[in-house]
């Protein structure tokens, strides 16, 4: 029995003898006839909608831009009130993680892991939760460091309005549990549990306009740019010998001049790929792994926290890291989420050939032949992973993890020992995330460690988050923690402690999330197959993309 | 526009008065005293009756309503009360025993339990949750210690909460 069960049934033992519940209803009436209605500030703004114009702008926003954007939006959230004022946010974790609940939700229905980007929407009553010690920016109010354990509620949000563009220029966080420091423009601010934190926007609506309209400008350009190539196609069609492409030369950019050195390319992704600055990919990547394991080692001292500068700095370098991922995206390049494109075989080809060059131990022109065949028979591997249909989503993320790690082992085999360390400074790889040159990256990304003693506790954590995401009654969800207690008993998930960079920085040892993946396969097959569950709960089921990985304790 | 200018005050009161014992009980179950629950439980339905409106179900509601609840209690404190570490083990106890009807069921299983208990362990729970003793007090009745008396009431409690599990499992 848990200490939170005896209390339940100890709370009851003393209903039961006399502490029993009043009826507060006539002081819950009065009480909102005296006071001052509305916690919550809320905008005089008319109810208007937004036309299409608006719409592309700021869709063109969320694609091309990591800057703080707002609408007037019906929010779809189940507390929402019509025509209330949301804030879309551009949000980049570093360290951490970072979880979302909208206001009025009681679970949070999104999770940033470490190093992942993304928008969410913020309104009063939003929180923010990170259990690890936690740095992210969120849109253009600048950078956040949160301790442990740390939850964040948006309580007011105040708004100006030029041109068209509602843009948010404070915006009030109360800290419920935790703390939080924030950075920006030159000020810093810090909160604990209890207090709560303003932050200032660092843009102007005057730069949002102007950003909306390059953003619109870049997307004709684009479009333009398709349309050309569309047409050259359809010419090609009609002349199959002009149609070949050499895949070893690479188009030479078009329009815009790019600083972009690709060694490696496919005739399918040529176009959007020679947009990426892969020159300032590799310097970045070569100034950001030995930065990583750092980190790691540092870690790795007893009694060890987070050391703040050195995250700082790599979340800096890790925003310019991120600056390619919605082009590899866009390209339609196949992969299991953003950081399953990021590690495709051709991303990584043109990273690690950029930051060897970087590191000044470019690739030999024989090396870059053996690296291009090697390109082509994982690209084709990692298409043909992602075109297979399975039961599970997860069971593709496996095959592309396995797959990887199998690319990255050849690829390492065909370096100089000089050039090997310069790929995975001495320490990287260790813990997923520490290397930009591994599946970790993946698998990273996509776990949810849960601290437990054993199966058992496990079973009990995990029941509870897949009940809530399934829907699942009481007497199921029982089933689902039994066949989750047995299935996830094997002493291999049990055999190392978590330590700190573990629990700290949420980056799992190497290892330790693929074997909680296979565990999570076995299980999920189980429940599939032994517990009752409604057609919609077997589709929840089957999109389940995180994987709960027991962490020791 | 608040739910107040909107609903009559006897929608009002029927939302109070369906969902009250469930947000009283769990701010007792956090550890708040009977005065502070009080209070919370107000503030947490006036939290709700000012929030923009929103339709939710009666369990979304009930869910709005804990998480609420449980903030104003975070907040009563200068430091934290629970780590949010515990959040879930803690909200799997709470589900666990409030079930459907905000813990109606699980007390009279629990009355019923109790009736069977004997020995020391009922002498344990009158002292403690009916006379209101002190441990000392308990231990000098009983002829042990006060860690003794702790380790008793809890092994009861944990006794009660497997009567609890058989009924209800029984009952299904």
């Amino acid at each position: 029995m848990t200490d939170w069960e005896d209390r339940v049934v100890d709370s009851a033992l003393q209903e039961l003898h006399g502490s029993k519940p009043p009826d507060l209803s006539a002081r819950v009436l009065l009480a909102l006839r005296e006071a001052a209605p509305g916690p919550l500030p809320r905008l005089a703004e008319p109810s208007r909608r937004r036309g299409p114009t608006f719409v592309r702008a700021t869709v063109a926003a969320a694609l091309f831009a990591a800057a703080t954007w707002f609408v007037l939006d019906r929010f779809a959230g189940p507390s929402a009130a019509p025509d209330q004022v949301i804030a879309h946010v551009a949000v980049d974790v570093a360290i951490g993680e970072l979880a979302w609940t909208p206001a009025g939700h009681v679970a949070p229905a999104l999770l940033f892991p470490g190093r992942s980007s993304g928008h969410l929407v913020l309104a009063p009553g939003t929180r923010l939760h990170s259990e690890p010690a936690s740095i992210f920016s969120l849109g253009t109010f600048g950078d956040l460091s949160t301790r442990p354990f740390t939850e964040l509620e948006v309580k007011t949000m105040e708004f100006r309005k030029e041109h068209g563009v509602v843009a948010a220029t404070f915006l009030t966080l109360g800290v419920v549990t935790g703390g939080v420091a924030w950075q920006a423009l030159g000020r810093n601010e810090v909160a604990t549990a209890g207090e709560v934190v303003r932050l200032e926007s660092n843009g102007t609506n005057a730069n949002a306009v102007a950003e909306n309209a390059q953003l619109k400008q870049r997307i004709a350009e684009l479009e333009q740019r398709l349309a050309a190539q569309q047409s050259n196609a359809a010419r090609s069609d009609v002349t199959p010998s002009a149609a070949k492409v050499q895949p070893d030369a690479p188009k030479p950019a078009t329009a815009e001049p790019v600083a972009s050195s690709m060694l490696f390319t496919d005739p399918k992704y040529a176009e959007a790929l020679a947009g990426i600055d892969w020159a300032q990919m590799g310097a970045v990547t070569n100034e950001m792994a030995p930065l990583l394991a750092e980190l790691v080692a540092a870690m790795g001292k007893e009694g060890a926290e987070v050391p703040m500068d050195l995250a700082i700095k790599i979340q800096q370098l890790n925003s310019k890291l991120l600056a390619g991922v919605p082009t590899m995206l866009k390209a339609g390049l196949p992969g299991f989420g953003p950081n399953g494109t990021y590690t495709h075989p051709l991303v990584v080809a043109n990273t690690l050939a950029n930051t060897l060059a970087a590191a000044g131990q470019s690739l030999t022109p024989a090396q870059q032949r053996t690296l291009e065949g090697l390109v082509k028979v994982f690209s084709s591997e990692a298409q043909g992973i992602a075109d297979s249909s399975r039961t599970f989503s997860l069971e593709q993320m496996l095959a592309e993890t396995e797959m990887k790690d199998r690319f990255f082992k050849e690829i390492g085999s065909q370096l100089t020992p000089e050039q090997a360390a310069a790929m995975n400074p001495k320490g990287a790889g260790k813990y997923d995330g520490s290397s930009l040159f591994s599946a970790g990256l993946m698998t990273q990304a996509h776990a949810q460690p849960i601290p437990a003693r054993d199966a058992a506790e496990f079973a009990r954590v995990a029941g509870g988050r897949i009940a809530d995401r399934l829907g699942l009654d009481e007497a199921t969800a029982a089933q689902v923690r039994t066949l989750l207690a047995q299935a996830s008993a094997s002493p291999e998930l049990w055999q190392d402690r978590g330590d700190a960079t573990e629990t700290s920085l949420r980056m799992m040892r190497s290892g330790r999330t693929q074997a909680a993946l296979r565990n999570q396969l076995h299980w999920m097959q189980q429940i599939q197959q032994q517990v009752n569950l409604t057609p919609e709960q077997r589709e929840k089921l089957a999109k389940m993309n995180h994987v709960l990985v027991p962490l020791p304790r | 526009m608040t739910v107040v200018q909107t609903i009559s005050q006897d929608e009002v009161v029927r939302l109070v008065q369906s969902h009250q014992a469930e947000v009283w009980r769990y701010l007792r179950y956090l550890g708040a005293s009977a005065e502070l629950a009080d209070d919370l439980t107000q503030d947490t339905f006036l939290q709700l009756l000012r929030a923009p409106f929103a339709v939710r179900s009666p369990q979304q509601t009930a869910g709005w309503l804990r998480t609420v609840a449980r903030n104003l209690f975070v907040r009563a404190f200068r430091r934290p009360p629970f780590e949010l570490a515990e959040l879930e083990t803690m909200e799997a106890a709470w589900s666990g025993f409030a079930g459907d009807d905000a813990g109606g069921e699980a007390l009279v299983r629990l009355r019923g339990c109790l009736e069977r208990l004997d020995g020391r362990a009922r002498d344990a729970v009158r002292l403690h949750y009916e006379e209101r003793r002190s441990r000392s007090e308990i231990g000098a009745q009983l002829g042990v210690g006060e860690d003794g008396v702790k380790s008793l009431l809890r092994r009861t409690r944990s006794l009660l909460r497997a009567c609890m599990q058989r009924d209800a499992e029984g009952g299904s």
